[in-house]
């Protein structure tokens, strides 16, 4: 049983090291949106579609763009920043998305002002809602070169410079909240639980699966 | 009653220490969850406790589904910051004092009001039967707020869930009975399943589901290896009842439980003719009882017989095109068949990656590159567990009709949530691809991971088994971890 014990001992071990990795990663988080509010449903788009924007700004460090969109399996999605005819950035989400899309996107090295953003949505049968405010026809977005009636509401992400752990005790207290039985203590009962969990589930595996084995029949 | 009170005793005895860990485990794992989770950011959560509500303060089924729902309810919604949260992941929940506070002075304001009765609406749950939201009334009686309530019903599901993990670890032992140390790995596997902890640590039909689930195919492996006896036939009746009267989902595992008992009755014919017929017409009596109740109470008050399930059961054939959807909501498409789903495959993207994780309101995905890294040890677990059925080929031969059963069950749950998609189809390409519709086939799940672990034989058997427990608790936690940065990161 030293394959067992040497097999439960690795396992716990990268869950522990994942674990030290994850906390050691800095969130993504959304680092401002480009003003328009999620208040009217521009659009509700079946077959392919190609929206773009002007008057978008892509900030230095940007690692993703939302769109603000509903959809239940959305489909795949490429999009463009494009400015003066080039194309600065580029990324895609791939289908089977649900409610708003987050493209990811190469952070671009410099911020980039007066860009055009232009997403394409692949064919497929469901409707996609695209949300935004209404707008003047001038600044509005285009639906396959048809003004829609306002802006699509964008956000733009970065990757932030604090990483997990630095926040674990606001997380903590933030889980505490909107409770019957609230309090931080209620987060740490949770990883109590999960140890629980961990030790019972190995304690098993290192003792008393060896007892099993024995009475299996060959 | 004493008398089956004590085989009762003695049965519970005589349940391996291992399948009471696993119980433990998932119990444990789903309380968690009950807390990791928001209130009602999990699917339906808020329709669920209206069912309940309704119940418990009426004494009445619901009478509509609109989602209008109590003063309380909406409050507590609204001070929740639900509709800010649902589906738009980088919005976390209330985050500061003074949100609170405000929930708080909302929720007190309502208590100090006259009481307000139940309005009757329970949205997509009003047609669900009353099973379920009728147990849910205990905890929801000892609490005298919206989220006490919520809490503690949430860990009655989480009970649920220890259930689940106990039935499928006693399928396991039936269906594979020389192999005691699979059996754990069986067991240990679905109490971890993170998708068991995330329904079963909510307010949800489902918990209850995968529970009577479990039990059917533990009777049913029972029936198999020891014959049909009387007291089988009663419990293979009444856990039919019992899911009958827990979800209309339910319905799609009947004609293949059905099956089973046909075979397990025409076997048992060989030894007593008389004894096998009583034997299957008192199980199907036990079963259809509740239904019956049902329709007959439908026919005297004017509604229609078989209530939701009337217009379903009206259905003769299925059209070419829903068997082309439903195919394709599984499987690759065939030369001939409309694509229905452009762009989409079914099989990776609706199941796989649903299962390895989408939590909360279907808004709470792993990065795609977990979902691909999945592939790996799924792959070496279908090669192992293929294998272990090769080897063992000419016992499965011997059980064919075991097998066809368990197989029945799962693709009339399969066809079940195929057409129940193809309702809302074009308009939602799959609405109810979700995983935790299948969720009632974890037992099966249990039996696949213990043959793979069997399938590197004996020697390494325990140690791949050990790494499929291993790679379940770590699915669990990190499905955890993934929630916890969503909604309080």
């Amino acid at each position: 049983m030293r394959e067992v014990r040497a097999a439960v001992a690795a396992g716990l071990a990268i869950i522990a090291t994942a674990i030290g990795l994850v906390l050691a990663h800095a969130p993504e988080g959304t680092a401002r949106t480009n003003g328009v509010a999620s208040v009217d449903r521009l659009a509700s788009v079946r077959a392919s579609a190609r929206v773009c924007q002007s008057g978008e700004a892509l900030e230095r460090g940007t690692s993703a763009i939302v769109v603000l969109t509903s959809a239940f399996h959305g489909p795949r999605v490429t999009a463009q920043v494009l400015h003066g005819g080039q194309v600065v950035a580029s990324g895609h989400q791939g289908s089977n998305w649900n409610g708003t899309v987050t493209i990811p996107v190469k952070p671009p090295a410099h911020t980039i002002e007066h860009a055009t953003f232009c997403f394409e949505l692949s064919p497929q049968h469901e409707v996609v809602s695209l949300y935004g405010d209404e707008a003047p026809t001038q600044l509005a977005a285009t639906l396959n070169d048809v003004a829609l009636p306002g802006r699509v509401g964008l956000e733009y992400l970065h990757v932030g410079n604090r990483p997990w752990w630095s926040s674990v005790a606001s997380i903590a207290y933030h889980v505490g909240l909107g409770r019957a039985f609230g309090g931080t203590w209620i987060a740490f009962f949770a990883i109590a639980l999960m140890a629980a969990v961990t030790a019972l589930v190995a304690g098993f595996l290192l003792r008393d699966l060896r007892d099993l084995r024995r009475e299996t029949p060959s | 009653m004493s008398r089956h009170a004590s085989a009762l005793a003695r049965a519970l005895r005589r349940v391996p220490r291992a399948g009471w860990l696993c119980a433990i485990v998932a119990g444990l794992s789903a309380a968690c969850w009950s807390i990791v989770s928001p209130p009602f950011q999990v699917p339906d959560e808020q329709d669920h406790y209206a069912y309940v509500k309704q119940l418990a303060e009426t004494g009445r089924l619901p009478s509509s589904d609109f989602e209008i729902s109590s003063p309380e309810l909406v409050l507590t919604l609204i001070g929740l910051r639900y509709n800010e949260v649902r589906n738009q992941p980088r919005n976390h929940t209330i985050s500061s004092q003074a949100q609170e506070g405000e929930l708080n002075r909302d929720l007190a304001m309502i208590r100090e009001q006259p009481a307000q009765r139940a309005s009757g609406a329970a949205g997509v749950a009003a047609s669900e039967p009353p099973l379920y939201y009728a147990l849910e009334v205990g905890p929801y009686s000892l609490a005298g707020t919206v989220l006490g309530r919520l809490a503690l019903m949430r860990l009655l599901s989480a009970l649920m869930a220890a259930v689940t993990a106990l039935f499928a670890f006693l399928f396991v032992r039936e269906a594979l009975p020389r192999a005691p140390w699979a059996w754990a790995i069986g067991g240990f596997a679905v109490a971890l399943a993170p998708l068991l902890g995330f329904v079963s640590g909510a307010v949800n039909p489902d918990a209850m589901l995968f529970a009577v689930s479990a039990a059917l195919y533990y009777l049913l492996a029972r029936a198999f290896r020891r014959g049909l006896t009387r007291r089988l036939a009663i419990a293979l009746g009444a856990v039919l009842a019992l899911g009958l009267l827990t979800k209309l989902n339910f319905i799609g595992l009947v004609p293949g439980a059905l099956l089973g008992v046909l075979i397990v009755g025409r076997r048992a014919a060989r030894t007593s003719r008389g004894t096998a017929i009583r034997s299957v017409a008192l199980a199907c009596c036990v079963a259809a009882a509740p239904a019956v109740l049902y329709a007959l109470v439908n026919a005297v008050s004017g509604h229609r017989v078989l209530g939701e399930v009337s217009g379903a059961s009206a259905r003769t054939h299925l059209s070419l095109h829903e068997i082309s959807y439903i195919w394709q909501l599984y499987l690759p498409r065939l030369p001939g068949m409309a694509n229905d789903f452009p762009g989409l495959f079914t099989a990776r993207q609706l199941w796989f990656d649903g299962f390895v994780g989408l939590y909360g309101w279907l808004d709470t995905p792993f990065p795609g590159w977990v979902d691909t890294l999945a592939l790996i040890p799924a792959g070496a677990i279908v090669l192992l567990c293929g294998r272990s059925l090769l080897s063992d080929r000419a016992v499965l031969l011997g059980r064919a009709g075991e097998l066809m059963v368990y197989a029945g069950i799962a693709l009339g749950l399969l066809l079940l949530v195929g057409l129940d998609s193809y309702r809302s189809f074009p308009a939602t390409d799959a609405e109810y691809a979700q995983v935790r519709y299948l969720m009632p086939l974890l037992a099966l799940l249990g039996a696949a991971l213990a043959l793979a672990a069997r399938g590197v034989g004996r020697r390494w058997g325990p140690t791949v088994g050990a790494l499929i427990v291993v790679l379940f608790l770590a699915h669990d936690i990190f499905s955890q971890l993934q929630v916890v940065a969503r909604y309080y990161g």
